[in-house]
């Protein structure tokens, strides 16, 4: 990465961790933490959909997995969810290990059922079980996180900041290690893979090998976030950590940015998450599934016109742009 | 014992119609090898559309299915012609992935507007067979249950024939067979694509109205439906018309028998662990078979 570029992003991430000084207002903090956690999700989700591009529409299951480990820990065993974080994401990436052996077996749509499927079997044995492993997980009922004081070894913070730094560390760290993976050997033999994985293999890819570990990162990264995401809202409510929606809400904005590339995922999700609040507020709680509604035609549409996603679209217009200023530039320094 | 005969009857008797539902997700599988995330959803646009043409009219809902099946005719012909083949058209691989997202979008939506139009609580239909059941021995058979059974069975063997026997129904499993050759002998893919499509959803929007006087209707009744199809067209084998039968039977009867014997939430995860094992030892399905 040259200079310029390294200096932009170290500028863009300054300008953002100064955002708790000029906010105050609680609720607005939640809807800007709430981007940066989908932020995050997205991003994590793109090394597996994205550079390798398996369409594993069951990926939620992991942030569950994060979720459950880190509570456990947290609320039982008086763990800090700092070591429950790292826990759940290397249960995490075992499970992904497993699932990956089956379902990457598969391809194109078959593979993203089997995911969903993986899903629905995980979250249903949550469900329906009162005790995990020997732990009160309360099956349906969800597991509210006790209140052990307000500070960092605890993840609990009473004012907002507190979150907003550490998942704004946590995006900038996901966004740092996707551009390293991008750009290393790694990242080629994803992109290989996702264009023609006959052709990579015949030049030595080891298809499977690559697959399974891009899934472990992805899985890893996305049980950290699901972790910290429960910490946040301070309850696990099993239904939504574990649901379809959720695994469909991680993918949604990489999706709609550009899935393969870096940003995109991170500026759809910055312009699409706040959608659901800021709804919320103008027309109130009573028109429930309006923002998704709106997702879902949103990606239709740009599924539809432009399929590569918006941060391309938006690089592509770029460029023209760049190009018509400089294609006049000759003419007027002539004069 | 008679528990659980009771238990496979009344699985036997809602697999039918799970396989009339299925067999438009297994057709445009096979012949056009896209996955229509929002084929439970179009299935709730079914109900919906057949509970209001019973609450408005009182009409029976066995005669409103030939209203809905109609109406879902068209919808799926012109979204197939108008949208989805556009998408199709840039895919350069044989199966595409982004009818799939696209879809995925549709289902999104249209079971978030209906969430906004009309709810989130369920609505139940009053018909003349809700709620009667008829007495066998010591088993109960539900009679909305029998009729649309009945129903549905004749739709799927009408289908089959008319995929065996009439002139589209052999350009259709051609196409499914080999779309280049299919053009070669003649055969306008395009338009073939937009009838099996077309087929495919007027089926679903039949079930819709075979299913209202048993089941209440709510926003989230496709989310159900869709997976439980695409597990049936799996089990069947992709465009297979006697496949999604023998699938939508047995995916019935394991949800019926499954919740008898052990309880509601394993016979779900039952469903999809028969779902991951086919998919892993019979991909094209248990019967086989690679075409139509």
């Amino acid at each position: 990465m040259n200079v310029k570029k390294a200096a932009l992003c170290a500028g863009i991430v300054l300008a953002t961790a100064l955002i708790p000084l000029f906010v105050t207002n609680n609720l607005a903090m939640q809807y800007i933490i709430n981007m940066l956690i989908f932020a995050y999700f997205a991003t994590a989700w793109n090394i597996i959909g994205g550079y390798a591009g398996q369409l594993a529409l069951g990926n939620g299951v992991y942030v569950g997995i994060g979720a459950y480990v880190s509570t456990i820990l947290f609320a039982y065993e008086g763990i800090t969810p700092w070591i429950g974080m790292l826990a759940g994401g290397v249960i995490a990436a075992l499970l992904a290990l497993i699932i990956g052996s089956i379902t990457f077996r598969l391809s194109g749509s078959y593979f993203a059922l089997a995911t969903v499927a993986m899903l629905h079997i995980i979250r249903l044995t949550f469900l329906s079980n009162n005790y995990m492993f020997g732990y009160h997980t309360k099956g349906a009922l969800g597991i509210s996180l006790p209140w052990r004081g307000n500070s960092i070894i605890n993840m609990q913070f009473e004012e907002k900041a507190g979150y907003f730094y550490i998942i704004l560390a946590l995006l900038v760290a996901a966004g740092a290690f996707s551009y390293r993976i991008k750009t290393s050997k790694m990242g080629y033999y994803l992109q290989a893979i996702n264009t023609n994985p006959e052709a990579a293999s015949s030049l030595g890819v080891n298809v499977m090998g690559m697959k399974l570990k891009a899934s472990m990162i992805s899985a890893f990264m996305t049980a950290v976030g699901g972790s910290f995401y429960v910490q946040f809202l301070n309850v696990l409510d099993p239904s939504r950590i574990l649901g379809y929606d959720m695994s469909v809400q991680i993918l949604l904005f990489a999706i709609i940015g550009g899935k393969g590339t870096l940003w995109g995922p991170i500026i759809a999700s910055l312009i699409m998450t706040p959608l659901q609040d800021v709804l919320r507020g103008i027309v109130g709680a009573s028109i429930s599934g309006l923002a998704q509604a709106i997702y879902g035609l949103v990606l239709m549409l740009f599924i539809y016109f432009l399929p590569a996603g918006l941060w391309p679209a938006i690089i592509k217009l770029y460029n023209k742009i760049v190009a018509k200023i400089r294609a006049r530039a000759p003419a007027n320094a002539g004069e | 014992m008679s528990m659980y005969v009771q238990a496979l009857i009344d699985g036997l008797l809602v697999g039918g119609v799970y396989a009339t539902i299925a067999v438009g997700l297994s057709l445009a599988f096979g012949v056009m090898r896209i996955i229509n995330w929002a084929h439970g959803e179009l299935l709730m646009t079914g109900m919906y559309i057949s509970y209001f043409i019973f609450t408005a009219t009182g009409l029976d809902p066995y005669l409103i299915m030939l209203l809905t099946a109609v109406m879902m005719f068209f919808v799926g012909f012109f979204l197939q012609k108008g949208i989805i083949s556009n998408i199709l058209e840039r895919e350069t691989e044989l199966e595409p992935i982004s009818v799939l997202l696209f879809t995925s979008g549709l289902g999104l939506f249209l079971s978030n507007l209906a969430l906004m139009i009309f709810g989130a609580n369920p609505l139940t239909a009053n018909t003349a067979y809700t709620g009667k059941s008829l007495q066998i021995a010591s088993i109960y058979v539900s009679v909305p249950k029998l009729i649309s059974f009945t129903i549905a069975i004749v739709c799927t063997l009408a289908l089959y024939f008319f995929l065996q026997r009439s002139e589209m129904g052999r350009a259709i499993r051609a196409t499914a067979q080999n779309r280049s050759v299919a053009t070669l002998m003649g055969i306008n893919m395009k338009h073939i694509y937009n009838v099996a499509f077309g087929i495919g959803i007027a089926l679903v929007g039949l079930s819709g109205a075979l299913l209202l006087p048993y089941l209440p209707v709510v926003p989230t009744v496709g989310a159900t439906f869709s997976f439980k199809s695409f597990v049936i067209v799996v089990l069947g084998g992709q465009g297979s018309v006697p496949g999604a039968l023998l699938g939508g039977l047995l995916v019935g009867i394991i949800e019926k028998l499954g919740t008898q014997l052990v309880s509601d939430s394993v016979a779900q995860m039952a469903v999809f662990i028969v779902f991951i094992l086919v998919l892993l030892f019979k991909p094209y399905g248990l019967l086989g078979k690679k075409d139509i």
